[in-house]
């Protein structure tokens, strides 16, 4: 290296003066990229993190843990698993509940029998007494006991009251004692609350079921005595209760997150790419500016390698400066994205009432390297480059650029291959459940259309030429010149602009169509007049008991009355809801509509006559299953195989659902009340007519949520957008390095062509003239960036809605081009990329002549 | 007197728990209340404790000898009876349980116990007869007889009891003194004898064994135990037909006897209450536990001048010491002793059982 040091000075240092701004952007764009990866990729360790975390601290001791497959666990299983405590083995029961306080927050409760739970979780209490006496406090009704963190952040202490919204109504509870986080309190990052299991059932209408019974195994068991147990414990078992290693629940959750997060990451990587762009560009300016000053070095005795090794170095550089940038912007990021998502995404067995940051190493260090080694990769062809200037022909600057013009057809050629390759890749159905090829043929399109970028340029200017000339002059003719002269550097410029483009149109079309769609939906299936749900938090949590659904039946004015009632069921480990409503108020109404546009009426009430289940599009995709075919449900007194009768379009639920009329639902899961109920009115009373007769029936006994059709609707489509406003950050992002791109370029072409402009104004061209030639680039640039953009763009807006969100999603889409929203964005990089050529353009009118004059 | 396990056991895991309370269930025992069987051999929910004890001693037909000791607790957790409540974990009662069993010949002594709440899967009581179990051990009465069935292991007792005497109330019409607080009463009924004919089962060995046993039953809501620091107490079985019930409260200094009483019963089921003055308990040994080094008396002289008793009792084996981390959290010895008169003296020989708290750990509990 000590031959290499030397040379930092005069080829990256001083340069680095002079650019400050240039190389600032190329940090900005390998940020930007590493941040949205990084951001990503810790968000969703976050969830994952904190998820297992719980499952773990909520598991304690348990070596194996019987869950449910479906609405619960009956209480008379451990009746049945009795036979394990002669063989040394611990049965400890809990339920467990997610719910919001009264103040807003979201804590999970789990209900415990404090005589055995000791033996699976520690509970440790602030004051210094015997645990176990304080924990036995719980034995007094709607007695809780809470995390020190929690009740300082609550303002609680013992013998206050603690609001809890359950079974419709504002429940008051006892603080029986102060937990230190520590043990069982680390739950859901101390967000939990204790209560006892009757307690707990009782709150939650959840009497004769369980949620979980850990078992502590004696000590020392060895792994086939164990696996053995296991399989005993299995067979004695009921239909729809299963047992397994505490932490599998983990695995359940990571495969829910797993296609959410494969999906942002690569949106994050078209955004790395961008960013890499830049330092691919930034570095190839860099080289042929710095032509002379390499002869210079290399005249005096550099080796070829250690030019090569500097212009590495400076890749590796910028990415790490950039990517140490991204990580910290990611991590600011992630905590943005978890503080407002809330751990939605796991929003059961046990969720995450609020998951903090977890600064994961394996997640930073992925987005680091990722920035790090794609700007090495970017760096590699013009250190190479670098290498190869001959120290005697610095001077002859067009050498570089007639190597450049030959490449251009093989490029071509090849980028025509990609973009085959990419039509063929949208063929191939997801592997593992992840639309893997449908991420690749989005690549495939970026890098084919980015190989096509010299051979656009140089077709351009070629066929533009005569037609250019004669509406808009000479100048047009110098830009034209200037475009195949410096192809090396507008090539660049235009794949990158093309890149956020395309980005930019692909997402747009994408979740305009999506938005499109729901929109259309909403308006489809919620028709009824109004939607009645517990009050609590912005989440839908808890049930309303059966006596709301009995009173709102027979309320004056209501027409007809919708219960939902749902649980969420795994099977083999995969997670799907099961749903319930009255089939013959959905019959009445048709508000259900079918994936396959076929009669909803006919087919709801045949699935009511004939005792069968309706499946949601994204089910029938996940399972593979079609009207005619069987599905099997978890039922309490053992699986239950229905006939489909047809599958309905969802969005609003990507783990899939089957719906079953209510009565069959209650007769197979034995549940009662609803999550929501849905109402018509009878013509002629008003929605606040309505709603004021049900407040007034409920006062003082249920705390209910009562939404119009309008608010609802409202509320559905406030919470699509901000889901998806993350990707419209995304883009904008993008397009504005993009953007900047264009801007460095042109700058870089100018002051690398002073000697040019020069001659030109020494030739008699005046300054203005000069100046719009430079625009003239400028324009040429951007229309053929936005050109490729486009293309590209539609290509990968076409392979995200029909292959990859049908694929790990199962949601059919109509593809709604949003031409207003994109003419208007387009239009603003057009304004943005002329704006942007407004600098270089003066900087070329000012052009000395006399002075460059002078240096020749 | 086993009681006070109970007692205390309830006094350390929930005396947080009990000042919230409605005080609408446990009442104070009303001495005008006749007792009734088979209806008080059941549970009494009014009561804050409650305990069944059944020790005995056996012979297989190979004549070894064996000692067991089938102990369920009731403690009351919630003053107010759950009528209200809708889940069948609703808490009621604390339902502790202890199994003991010495096999003399083989100088072992195994023990088990168990705690759990009223709920599906783990205890329950009745309060028409007698009928208690925790998990699979089990106390019930069937047409004035008793069967009793515990496991442990690989190991199960099950036996069926037979009454040989009329239950036996102790002190005044069943009202007995467990404390220097006049309050601290409780309802104290004995089967002193009671003929045992079962099964000893360890795996797929079975012996079928015949002996003697002895049950009580204590309830009580007040301050049972309070303000002493431990107990010794005896049921003493002998040849002649007598029974013999004694016992000795310690106070706070863990040695000066506070209180005492006993019951003498005849052959034919009579009994007298015994005064402190009516007898005298002498320690002539003692024993230093290995675990809890906890130093025990070992060996003692009764003496009940006026039935002319003078008798030398002595463990049948010295280690019977139970250390019950998970149930009551009360540190013991529960042992079978062997009777023999006193050199001299015309007293019969016999066989007893003595229990022994508050000589391990800090003061009877440990926890206190």
């Amino acid at each position: 290296m000590s031959r290499v040091a030397p040379l930092f000075g005069p080829l990256l240092l001083r340069p680095l003066r002079r650019d400050r701004l240039r190389f600032a952007l190329t940090v900005a764009g390998i940020a930007v990229g590493v941040a949205t990866m990084a951001a990503i990729l810790l968000a969703n360790a976050s969830v994952l993190a904190s998820f297992a975390a719980t499952v773990d601290v909520v598991a304690g001791k348990a070596g194996l843990t019987v869950l449910a497959d479906g609405p619960g666990i009956p209480e008379e299983t451990l009746a049945r698993l009795a036979w394990l405590r002669p063989r040394g083995v611990a049965l400890v029961p809990a339920v467990s509940a997610t719910a919001a306080l009264e103040g807003g927050d979201v804590v999970e409760i789990l209900g415990i029998d404090p005589v055995t739970d000791p033996a699976v979780r520690d509970y440790r209490f602030s004051a210094d007494e015997t645990t176990l006496r304080q924990l036995f406090a719980i034995f007094q009704k709607d007695s809780v006991l809470v995390p020190a963190p929690l009740a300082e952040r609550l303002g609680l202490s013992e013998g206050s009251e603690l609001g809890v919204f359950a079974g419709g109504s504002l429940r008051r509870l006892r603080v029986a004692g102060i937990l230190r986080l520590e043990g069982a309190a680390r739950a859901a990052a101390g967000s939990i609350v204790f209560a006892d299991i009757a307690t707990a059932q009782e709150l939650f209408a959840r009497e004769g079921f369980l949620d979980r019974i850990d078992l502590v195994l004696p000590q020392g068991l060895e792994a086939a005595s164990r696996a053995a147990l296991e399989e005993s414990v299995r067979e004695s078992l009921p239909a729809g209760v299963t047992v397994g290693r505490p932490e599998r629940r983990t695995a359940t959750v990571d495969r829910m997150v797993r296609s959410f997060r494969v999906n942002l990451t690569a949106l994050g990587l078209i955004a790395l790419l961008v960013g890499t762009y830049f330092v691919y560009s930034t570095l190839s300016i860099s080289v042929l500016r710095r032509r002379t000053d390499i002869g210079t070095v290399r005249a005096l005795g550099a080796s070829s390698r250690a030019v090569f090794l500097v212009f590495l170095a400076e890749g590796a550089a910028l990415g790490v400066l950039g990517s140490l940038l991204g990580l910290a912007l990611g991590a600011g990021m992630a905590k943005a994205a978890l503080a407002a998502v809330g751990g939605t995404a796991t929003d059961f067995y046990l969720p995450q009432a609020s998951p903090s940051l977890a600064l994961e190493p394996r997640a930073l260090l992925t987005a680091f390297l990722t920035g790090l080694v794609t700007s090495i990769l970017s760096a590699l062809a013009p250190a190479l480059e670098a290498a190869h200037v001959d120290p005697a022909t610095t001077l002859r600057h067009g050498s570089v650029e007639a190597s450049r013009r030959r490449a251009v057809n093989p490029l071509a050629a090849a980028g025509v291959v990609l973009l085959f390759l990419a039509a063929l890749a949208t063929r191939p159905g997801p592997v593992g459940g992840l639309p893997l090829f449908g991420f690749a043929a989005v690549f495939l399109v970026v890098a084919g259309v980015s190989l096509l970028a010299p051979f656009a340029v140089t077709e351009a200017a070629l066929r533009s030429d005569r037609l250019a000339v004669r509406l808009l002059g000479v100048e047009a003719r110098i830009a034209r010149a200037n475009l195949t002269g410096s192809l090396s550097r507008t090539a660049v410029a235009v794949a990158a602009l093309s890149m956020g483009i395309s980005m930019m149109v692909a997402v747009a079309v994408m979740v305009g169509s999506f938005r499109a769609t729901v929109v259309d939906w909403v308006s489809e299936t919620l028709k009824a007049d109004l939607f009645v749900a517990p009050e609590g938090g912005s989440r839908a949590l808890g049930r309303l008991p059966e006596e709301v659904v009995g009173l709102l039946d027979r309320l004056p004015g209501v027409a007809s009355v919708d219960p939902f009632l749902s649980f969420e069921a795994t099977t083999g480990g995969v997670p799907y809801t099961v749903g319930s409503g009255r089939f013959a108020v959905v019959a009445a109404h048709g508000d259900l509509p079918m994936a396959d546009g076929s009669d909803t009426r006919e087919t709801v009430r045949r699935a009511l006559t004939r005792n069968e289940a309706l499946v949601s599009e994204p089910y029938a995709v996940k399972f593979g299953v079609r009207p005619g075919d069987l599905v099997t449900l978890p039922a309490l007194d053992g699986p239950v195989a229905l006939r489909v009768a047809g599958v309905y379009r969802d969005y609003s639920n990507d783990r899939g659902t089957v719906t079953v009329d209510r009565a069959l639902f209650q007769r197979l899961f034995r549940m009662d009340g609803a999550k929501s109920l849905a109402l018509r009115l009878v013509p002629g009373v008003s929605p606040e007519e309505a709603r004021r007769r049900i407040l007034a029936a409920t006062r003082g006994r249920f705390a209910l949520r009562i939404q119009t059709n309008a608010s609802l609707r409202d509320a559905a489509l406030a919470l699509f957008d901000r889901t998806f406003a993350v990707t419209y950050a995304l883009e904008a992002v993008a397009v504005a390095v993009a953007v900047l791109g264009v801007f460095s370029t042109l700058l870089a072409l100018v002051l690398e062509r002073r000697r040019e402009i020069g001659l030109l104004r020494v030739l008699g061209a005046s300054a203005a003239r000069v100046s719009r030639a430079v625009r003239y680039e400028a324009a040429a640039l951007s229309a053929l960036g936005i050109g490729l953009g486009i293309f590209a763009g539609a290509a990968m807006g076409w392979i995200l809605i029909h292959v990859v969100n049908k694929q790990s999603f199962g949601w059919t889409i109509r593809t709604d081009v949003p031409w207003g929203f994109l003419a208007g964005a387009l239009g603003l990089v057009v304004l943005a990329t002329l704006a942007a050529a407004g600098r270089p353009a003066r900087l070329a009118a000012a052009t000395d002549a006399a002075a460059v004059l002078k240096e020749e | 007197m086993k009681c006070s396990l109970a007692a205390l056991a309830a006094l350390v895991l929930l005396s947080t728990a009990r000042p919230a309370f409605a005080a609408d269930r446990f009442r104070p025992l009303d001495p005008a209340t006749p007792v009734t069987f088979p209806r008080d051999h059941g549970a009494h929910d009014d009561a804050r404790v409650e305990w069944w004890y059944v020790t005995g001693h056996l012979n297989d037909s190979e004549g070894r000898r064996s000692g067991f000791q089938l102990t369920f607790f009731r403690t009351g957790v919630s003053d107010a009876l759950p009528a209200s409540r809708t889940s069948s974990f609703a808490p009621r009662d604390l339902h502790l349980a202890h199994f003991a069993r010495t096999d003399v010949d083989g100088k072992t002594f195994r023990y088990a116990e168990r705690i759990h709440r009223d709920g599906p899967g783990g205890a329950s009581t009745r309060s028409t007869h007698l009928d208690v179990a925790n998990e699979d051990w089990t106390l019930t009465e069937l047409g004035g007889k008793l069967t009793l069935r515990a496991t442990d292991r690989d190991e199960t007792l099950t036996l069926l009891l037979t009454p040989l005497k009329a239950p036996v109330l102790h002190g005044e019409n069943g009202l007995s003194r467990k404390a220097p607080d006049p309050d601290a009463v409780s309802r104290y009924v004995s089967f002193t004898r009671l003929k045992a004919e079962g099964w000893l089962t360890r795996g797929s060995d079975a012996r079928a064994v015949t002996g003697t046993a002895w049950m009580d039953h204590e309830w009580g809501s007040g301050a049972i135990g309070k303000g002493t620091t431990g107990w010794d107490w005896f049921s003493v079985q002998l040849e002649d037909g007598r029974d013999l019930m004694l016992y000795l409260l310690r106070g706070p200094d863990g040695t000066r006897t506070l209180h005492s009483s006993g019951t003498l019963v005849q052959k034919d089921g009579h009994s007298t209450p015994l005064a402190p003055t009516d007898f005298t308990v002498e320690v002539t040994s003692r024993w230093t536990s290995p675990r809890t080094k906890g130093v025990y008396p070992a060996r003692w002289i009764l003496r009940v001048p006026k039935a002319n008793l003078a008798l030398e009792v002595t463990p049948l084996l010295a280690d019977q010491e139970l250390v019950t981390d998970r149930s009551t959290r009360v540190t013991y010895w529960e042992g079978a002793c062997a009777v023999r008169p006193l050199p001299g003296s015309a007293s019969p020989a016999g066989q007893a059982y003595v229990e022994l708290t508050g000589y391990a750990g800090k003061g009877a509990l440990g926890l206190f």
